[in-house]
């Protein structure tokens, strides 16, 4: 029988999204487990920002029953809402790993709850901040990247616990749903493991400061960057 | 053929908020380049507006040139001989004008402006031109267009003010003159730096403006250089894509 390891400390707000079952599958791959899961579940047909298709609840659901995994689905998508920032407020975990839906940023609200949120950013900071950052990054040096922060009120400027950059992905057509949030989930399994080997949160660089802030690219820059086998620039 | 939805809807009423967009091969590039000299051709038999405002002359005048400069020198490989023809911005003026003490004592220094105070968003796009068209400097720069660029990106608009720490814009939000004289400052800062997030939200710009029907355009902007904007923009596009087998648009 295969032991689990549960995280006490650490605890999960996840939208159904594409991203969220990649941090999941990595999570229970590597025996990293959060001891609670706050699910904030898109009940409507329309898709949001993170979302590939209507069949990501089920997936995740059935992730989560099969791993064990202790999950409550929330009454709201959105992670700035009272009731959600309620939840949050009053479990005992410090630390919750952040998987929202795209677009959407924390406000002073959930941030002054007392938790730290554990964010993958998709670029290496603090060069590439900011939306899209990876199809930047990919025209101008053909690398992608991904950086763990703790959220504060500057966006993609909190204090970086481990960052990497990587080999562009083989498949680059699959990069929002597929490459970015395989990196990220990578990043994810390192920081965690770092905290479980160490028993504290260490900083690579704490002062993230400087770089550069990107907004969603272009989509003729973005099929460059797909169709691109080398650095454009 | 796919079609380049960017332009299809007057995206002035109707932004795109350009999230998660679809990959659809190189055919999208085609269109884009399709789509842009289109409106390259339609503008290129448009009369150029006389310049009643010493502002305006003082100003385009050095753009021009330096526009004109700027693909002569920059882009000349890729230059081709009907795109060539197409771009020379001269900037006429009204004869009965008496221009002949003009200066820029008209136009605030940019360093000037302050956050904390209540900003006028074109007087302020003013100044980074004169800025940018006489300083070699480009950090003061950065932090002001920077700041345009976040506000245009979040609201896909620009406002006629924004108040205390540029935060929500007011007035009116539909001043073509705002957004023209943004493109014509992203396009000279994508010039000097190379940098593809001026050149991302420049192809936004230039989407909400080639999105319009031309004659609510030319009475209200420089037609003919916004012409040059968009040779510049077409032909760094083409040199990004150089380096791509599977894009290979013909512009003749």
């Amino acid at each position: 029988m295969r032991l689990i390891l549960i995280l006490h400390n650490i605890a999960m707000v996840a939208a159904d999204t594409t991203r969220t079952i990649s941090y999941l599958e990595h999570l229970i791959k590597y025996n990293l487990i959060p001891s609670y899961i706050l699910l904030l579940l898109n009940k409507n047909n329309k898709l949001l920002p993170g979302q590939k298709n209507s069949a990501n609840e089920n997936e995740i659901i059935i992730l989560l029953e099969d791993s064990g995994i202790q999950y409550e689905i929330a009454s709201n998508t959105d992670i700035n809402n009272d009731e959600v920032i309620r939840i949050i407020a009053n479990r005992e975990e410090k630390v919750f790993i952040y998987s929202g839906y795209g677009g959407v940023l924390l406000k002073d609200k959930i941030i002054e709850s007392g938790k730290k949120f554990l964010h993958m950013h998709g670029g290496f900071l603090p060069d590439f901040k900011g939306s899209t950052a990876n199809y930047y990054s990919l025209i101008m040096d053909n690398t992608i990247g991904a950086s763990a922060i703790f959220i504060n009120k500057e966006i993609d400027c909190g204090p970086i616990l481990c960052r990497r950059k990587f080999s562009p992905p083989k498949k680059r057509t699959e990069i929002d749903h597929s490459s970015d949030s395989e990196v990220r989930a990578k990043i994810l399994i390192e920081c965690l493991m770092n905290y479980v080997n160490s028993g504290t949160w260490g900083y690579e660089l704490k002062n993230n400061l400087g770089g550069e802030t990107f907004y969603i690219i272009h989509p003729v820059l973005k099929h460059l960057a797909i169709l691109g086998k080398r650095a454009l620039r | 053929m796919i079609g380049y939805e960017y332009t299809e809807f007057n995206r002035l009423s109707n932004p795109h908020g350009y999230m998660y967009s679809s990959f659809q091969g190189s055919e999208f590039i085609d269109s884009y380049f399709i789509e842009r000299l289109k409106k390259i051709k339609k503008f290129q038999h448009l009369k150029e507006k006389k310049y009643k405002s010493n502002v305006d002359f003082f100003l385009y005048s050095k753009a021009a040139a330096v526009l004109n400069d700027c693909l002569e020198v920059g882009y000349s490989s890729e230059l081709d001989l009907s795109l060539k023809s197409s771009f020379k911005w001269k900037v006429p003026f009204h004869s009965n004008d008496f221009l002949l003490d003009i200066d820029d004592s008209d136009i605030l220094d940019l360093s000037s402006f302050n956050i904390k105070n209540e900003l006028n968003t074109e007087s302020l796009l003013v100044s980074i031109l004169d800025y940018q068209l006489n300083k070699n400097e480009n950090s003061l720069l950065k932090i002001w267009i920077d700041r345009l660029v976040q506000r245009f990106e979040v609201t896909k608009k620009l406002y006629e003010s924004y108040p205390y720490n540029l935060s929500k814009g007011e007035g009116n939000n539909d001043i073509l003159n705002l957004y023209w004289l943004f493109a014509l400052s992203l396009t000279l800062f994508y010039d000097s730096t190379k940098n593809i997030k001026y050149l991302s939200t420049l192809l936004k710009i230039t989407d909400l403006l080639c999105s319009l029907d031309v004659d609510e355009l030319w009475h209200k902007i420089p037609i003919k250089g916004l012409l040059s904007v968009l040779v510049i923009e077409l032909l760094s596009i083409k040199l990004l894509a150089k380096k791509i087998d599977e894009v290979n648009f013909d512009f003749t």
